[in-house]
This record gives C-alpha cells, sequence and structure tokens, in this order.
C-alpha cells in the first residue's frame, strides 16, 4: 500500500508538471481561461502529491 | 504610545534593523518610486507608494519586541502597498518603457530586501534542549530510491515551463507568463523535494493513509479537472 501511495503521488507530480507545461503553453496562445484551468489543476495537483504523503498525527 | 516609540528606538540600537530599512528604502527606490511617480500616473498610485514607504520603513522598527506586527508591516502591508503602487501606473510599467538595467537592479534591490528580513534559526533563545524522552533519530544511510531522477524530473520540467514561457510574443503576457513560469517551477522543485525525501515511509501505524484531508484534496482536483474539461468541450 505503501509503494502504490508513493507511485500516486510521483504519478500527481508528473501530471503536475504536464498541466503547468500545457498552461503556460495556452497563455502564450491567448487561450487565457484554458491556461487558468490548467494552472490551477496542475496547483491541486501538486497540493494532493504532497497530502499524500504527509505524514499522519499520531504516526512515528 | 510611548512602549510603541520605546520599541522602535531600542530597535535602531540593533544592527539588523537599519539594515532591513536601508533594504526596503532601496527596493522602493528603484522599482515603485520610478512608477507611482511618473508622469501620467494616477494620484492613487502615489498614494499607495508612500504608505508602502512607511510601512517598508516603519516594519523593522517592531522587528526585535513586536515581531508579528513588524512583518505584516514591513512584509506583508510593504508589499500590497507596493503592488498597488503598480497596478495604479500600469503605463509606467510598459516593457517598452523599462530599462533593464533598471530591472536588473530592481531584482537585486528585492533580492536584497528578502535576505534583510531572513531568519537566523537556530535562534540563540529556541534553541532546542535534549529531550530525555525523544528516542535517537539516525539519519538515513542512503537516500530513497528513485530519489534523485524525480527530482531531476521535476527541475528539468521547471526549466521547460520558463523557455515555453518565451513563446510568448506579447511583451505584456511574456512577463506575465514568465512570471506564471517560475512560480509553476518554484513549486514543482519544492514538491519534488518533498516528495523525493518522503519516498518509502511509514507514514501509518493503523493502516490507513487516505485521510479526510488527503481525500478532500483528491475530490477537489477531480472535481476541477473534470468539470473544467467539460467546461471547455461544451464552450467550443
Amino acid at each position: 500500500m505503501s509503494r502504490a501511495i508513493d507511485v500516486f503521488s510521483v504519478a500527481l507530480l508528473a501530471a503536475a508538471i504536464a498541466a503547468f507545461g500545457f498552461g503556460v503553453v495556452a497563455l502564450s496562445d491567448r487561450e487565457d481561461f484554458k491556461a487558468l484551468y490548467l494552472l490551477v489543476v496542475g496547483a491541486l495537483a501538486l497540493r494532493a502529491s504532497t497530502e499524500l504523503l504527509r505524514p499522519r498525527s499520531g504516526s512515528a | 504610545m510611548s512602549s510603541l516609540l520605546g520599541v522602535a528606538a531600542r530597535a535602531l540600537r540593533t544592527a539588523r534593523t537599519p539594515q532591513t530599512m536601508i533594504a526596503a528604502v532601496l527596493a522602493w527606490s528603484i522599482t515603485v518610486a520610478p512608477a507611482a511617480f511618473a508622469r501620467g500616473a494616477a494620484p492613487a498610485s502615489r498614494v499607495c507608494a508612500v504608505l508602502a514607504l512607511l510601512c517598508g520603513v516603519g516594519g523593522p522598527l517592531f522587528l526585535a519586541e513586536r515581531r508579528r506586527i513588524g512583518r505584516h508591516l514591513g512584509i506583508t502591508a510593504f508589499l500590497a502597498l507596493a503592488l498597488g503602487a503598480w497596478l495604479f501606473s500600469l503605463p509606467s510599467l510598459h516593457p517598452v518603457r523599462m530599462s533593464p538595467f533598471r530591472a536588473a537592479i530592481g531584482s537585486l534591490a528585492w533580492a536584497i530586501f528578502a535576505l534583510s528580513w531572513r531568519e537566523v534559526w537556530p535562534k540563540p533563545d529556541d534553541a532546542r534542549k535534549d529531550d530525555p524522552a525523544a528516542g535517537a533519530l539516525p539519519p538515513r544511510a542512503s537516500l530513497p530510491f528513485l530519489s534523485i531522477p524525480i527530482l531531476t524530473f521535476a527541475i528539468v520540467g521547471a526549466l521547460l515551463l520558463v523557455l515555453a514561457a518565451f513563446r510568448t510574443r506579447e511583451p505584456e503576457r511574456g512577463l506575465v507568463a514568465q512570471a506564471i513560469a517560475v512560480a509553476c517551477g518554484v513549486g514543482l522543485v519544492t514538491t519534488a523535494a518533498t516528495i523525493a525525501t518522503s519516498l518509502g515511509k511509514d507514514r501509518s501505524s493503523s493502516g490507513r493513509r487516505f485521510t479526510p484531508v488527503v481525500i478532500r484534496a483528491l475530490f477537489v482536483l477531480v472535481s476541477v479537472a473534470v468539470g473544467g474539461a467539460l467546461y471547455i468541450l461544451l464552450r467550443t
């Protein structure tokens, strides 16, 4: 289970890189809404990836 | 009031307060004042700039004894008012009117400002004392598997973001794209470092890893991703 969480976290990081990349490209192509959407998705993916690995209260 | 004046007077006797004040004045005079006091700038821009200077100079006075007030004045209010001054004087900030030399010096001035608000850690009075109840925390012999590839991947991704921002043709949009790319890159590298050092840790003693916080974060991610994708598809 722990390994699966690690893999999922790395997958979310990869998703965030892709979302940011496409977001910046969309921004340069004057697609503002799409850019904003992708940047927000990237930020949320980054947050989720760190929340997954955050130690729970009460754990060693 | 006299107490606050006393705090300010005592702060001025320390070495750090004048340094921080000078750094704020430097950043303000190079990047905020020329925009706010340029011809054609709105009066609100000048008001914001003057208030920003007062906060930037006043904040460090409370640094030693009223730390929270000092940081809110010297960092939060100073930055917010500087931003307000720039927003009210946007024509002065047009890239065509910007001098590359002043931009470079301004970046340096803001870096000095950031360093002037550094925290010296650990502080002498906060120095950690040995806790007899705490167990030994031996350092790891080696990094977890895949740590370096993950961090390398994120750093390359961050660099590609900055390169992708150079595709932008309009100068104004290009500035925004560069700023966003740098911010995203910093976020990526920071998160990748957290992931790289956390891999393989035993994070739970009860076996339930998907805490409510994690589930909420994933739910928000999926909702925004699906909702936004549907909206874009339906709009086109």
